[in-house]
């Protein structure tokens, strides 16, 4: 199956040309409509093409499997590949992009065409950024995300929308700036872009120290961790819906992708020696930011904190260097591409009907939407780390992963865990309990057809991965093995 | 074991044998009474200390933690001074040609000090 890895990574590209073409040579009344099935279509595709990579995949082999190979230019190729890190997370992007699709099908009536474009390229990027096997292949598609969001955010997003793309843009774009640095000096000292090369290549400590740091800049944003995660929960106030699921369902995931496919495996030395530095952001992410989210009246910005809170699981995951740190962090990735999208597109839902965040305009919605109401707690309790669902095999592994080098920090992680259900409950208590008092919600509607298809598919995933983690931990478990050599052949002692 | 016997004893005495005495104590409403009747005041005690301090937490990281200093110190403020140096520097723009002229003078001269200074030695 040589060339799957390619055709997946530009089926939506070549989505994108089809819808371009058609609302240049078909009726103008038509393209809408003809967008939006593209769209759907060509996003379907994709997962048809993902669900088969994961079929054809060889769980029992740790590295590079349907590599790709062509000279490109000086040195570099294009170089694609996939092992158990990246294989499931593809297979998210291409799961959450007909989802975010759907989701957007009514909403979105202004310039749709464009929207499905952006969106569609964003999948090609996002896709090729898990996938590519070369440094600067990796670079291109990982900064080249960056347009379409900074679009869809800067066009379809909410009043403040111009300073939230910007500031997305800015924050991130300075954070990869010092990455584009390292990758050139890692190329001039080992002589390669290749990533599997760059892996099996010993940087000398001092030199790994500096490259660590640029990496982590980069990825530090992106992920993003305290302090520099403000830009998070403007950029979800303002976007678009479905914008919101893709930024915290798979770009997030980038930067935890960055940290177990560079700085782990290619910097062991500096990821031991700033361990206890990423241990310290997380702990002070997951309080603080749980602390924040709580006090938060926009529905959409709490659960943007949440996300970082999270997000802190993961990298505590990460750098605990042990077999259930990595595979929790890989697991918590997974799982709340799947919770948090799912809770965007419940605010999604509401705000459609009654154009407001506002935590306070709501309240007793339960007597008019029971079935939002369900499928609203569900996730909540994802979020929270309910047993049965797939948010707390995340945290627990994690934590588990953490407990093993440091107690103090397993400690601290558990008492957001506390935090999380605060603010989770008390959102779904203020928005779905209580009295109904605001007359303009008598009249609210519970979901449509197109909203449970939306959300079934996402039901599915939380409580299936979270009664059957095997189903990850399988996949993700040779080749987190062999990360985890790589890391203790280069650690000191 | 032995305080929870005396605890049923207790309590069979005064609302099973002598119900009077239980409606005389609460009617007369004494201090360990009304400390009893409101569960210690348990709830008021975690709403005074871990909900309020919370929200006050929550409250301080939010608006001075990340709002004032780190987006005040981190992009709002360097946006901030990417604008005011902007327009510093735009004054500097006149337009006129000799201005551009005594700005190489400068120029030329402090690079003429410098290789003078690092010539000598």
């Amino acid at each position: 199956m040589t060339g799957i890895l390619s055709l997946t990574t530009f089926a939506p590209l070549i989505g994108a040309l089809l819808i371009l073409a058609f609302k240049q040579f078909a009726p103008k009344s038509d393209v809408a409509r003809n967008a939006r099935w593209i769209a759907l279509l060509t996003t379907l595709v994709t997962l048809a093409l993902s669900i088969l990579v994961v079929a054809g995949f060889d769980t029992s082999q740790p590295g590079m499997q349907f590599t790709e190979n062509l000279p490109w230019f000086g040195g570099v190729s294009y170089r694609m590949g996939v092992d158990g890190i990246s294989v499931l997370l593809v297979l998210l992007t291409a799961f959450l992009m007909p989802l975010s699709i759907v989701a957007s099908w009514a909403p979105i009536k202004d310039r749709v065409a464009e929207y499905m474009i952006a969106f569609l390229v964003l999948e090609t990027l996002m896709i090729g950024a898990f996938l590519a096997m070369d440094l600067i292949v990796f670079y291109i598609f990982f900064e080249g995300t960056l347009v379409p969001m900074f679009l869809i955010i800067g066009i379809w997003g909410g009043k403040n929308r111009v300073y939230a793309a910007y500031k997305f843009f800015l924050y991130t774009l300075a954070g990869s700036v010092l990455m584009l640095a390292a990758i050139l000096t890692m190329a001039g000292i080992a002589g390669t872009t290749s990533i599997p090369e760059l892996m099996a290549y010993h940087f000398a400590p001092g030199v790994q120290i500096w490259l660590w740091l640029a990496f982590f800049a980069s990825f530090a944003v992106k992920m993003p961790m305290w302090p520099v995660h403000t830009w998070l929960p403007d950029a979800h106030v303002e976007a678009p819906t479905a914008g919101s699921v893709i930024l915290a369902g798979v770009l997030l995931k980038l930067g935890g992708y960055g940290f177990l496919r560079f700085s782990l495996p290619m910097f062991p030395y500096a990821s031991a020696y700033f361990t206890p530095l990423v241990f310290a952001l997380s702990v002070i992410a997951i309080i603080y930011t749980s602390l924040v989210a709580f006090r938060q009246t926009d529905m959409k910005k709490l659960i943007a904190y949440s996300s970082v809170a999270h997000m802190g699981f993961v990298t505590m995951g990460i750098f605990s260097g042990n077999i259930q740190g990595i595979q929790g962090a890989l697991f918590q990735m997974l799982s709340h591409g799947v919770i948090s999208g799912a809770l965007f597109l419940c605010v999604g839902v509401v705000y459609d009907r009654m154009h407001t965040r506002e935590i306070a305009f709501y309240g007793g919605l339960v007597t008019r939407m029971p079935w939002y109401a369900a499928t609203f707690l569900l996730f909540t309790m994802g979020n929270v780390g309910l047993p049965g669902t797939s948010g707390f095999v995340g945290e627990f592994l994690t934590m588990t992963g953490a407990y093993g080098v440091s107690t103090t920090t397993a400690l601290f992680a558990a008492t957001g865990v506390i935090l999380s259900a605060v603010y989770a409950l008390t959102l779904y208590r203020r928005v779905v309990f209580g009295e109904m008092v605001n007359p303009k919600l008598a009249a609210i509607t519970d979901l449509d057809w197109r909203e449970v298809a939306t959300f079934a598919p996402l039901i599915a995933g939380a409580l299936i991965l979270g009664v059957y983690p095997h189903l990850v931990t399988d996949v993700t478990a040779s080749s987190v093995n062999r990360l985890i050599d790589l890391w203790r052949a280069g650690a000191p002692g | 074991m032995v305080l929870s016997v005396i605890g049923l004893l207790v309590a069979a005495y005064y609302y099973l044998l002598h119900p009077a005495y239980a409606k005389a104590i609460a009617d007369n409403n004494g201090v360990l009474y009304r400390f009893v009747y409101n569960k210690w005041y348990v709830d008021e005690v975690y709403q005074a200390t871990f909900v309020k301090g919370a929200r006050a937490l929550g409250d301080l990281l939010w608006h001075t933690g990340d709002e004032k200093i780190i987006d005040g110190g981190g992009p709002n403020g360097v946006a901030w001074l990417s604008a005011r140096a902007g327009r510093g520097l735009a004054v500097l723009q006149s337009g006129y040609l000799y201005h551009y002229a005594f700005v190489m003078l400068l120029g030329v001269a402090g690079l003429l000090t410098y290789a003078l200074l690092a010539w000598k030695h």
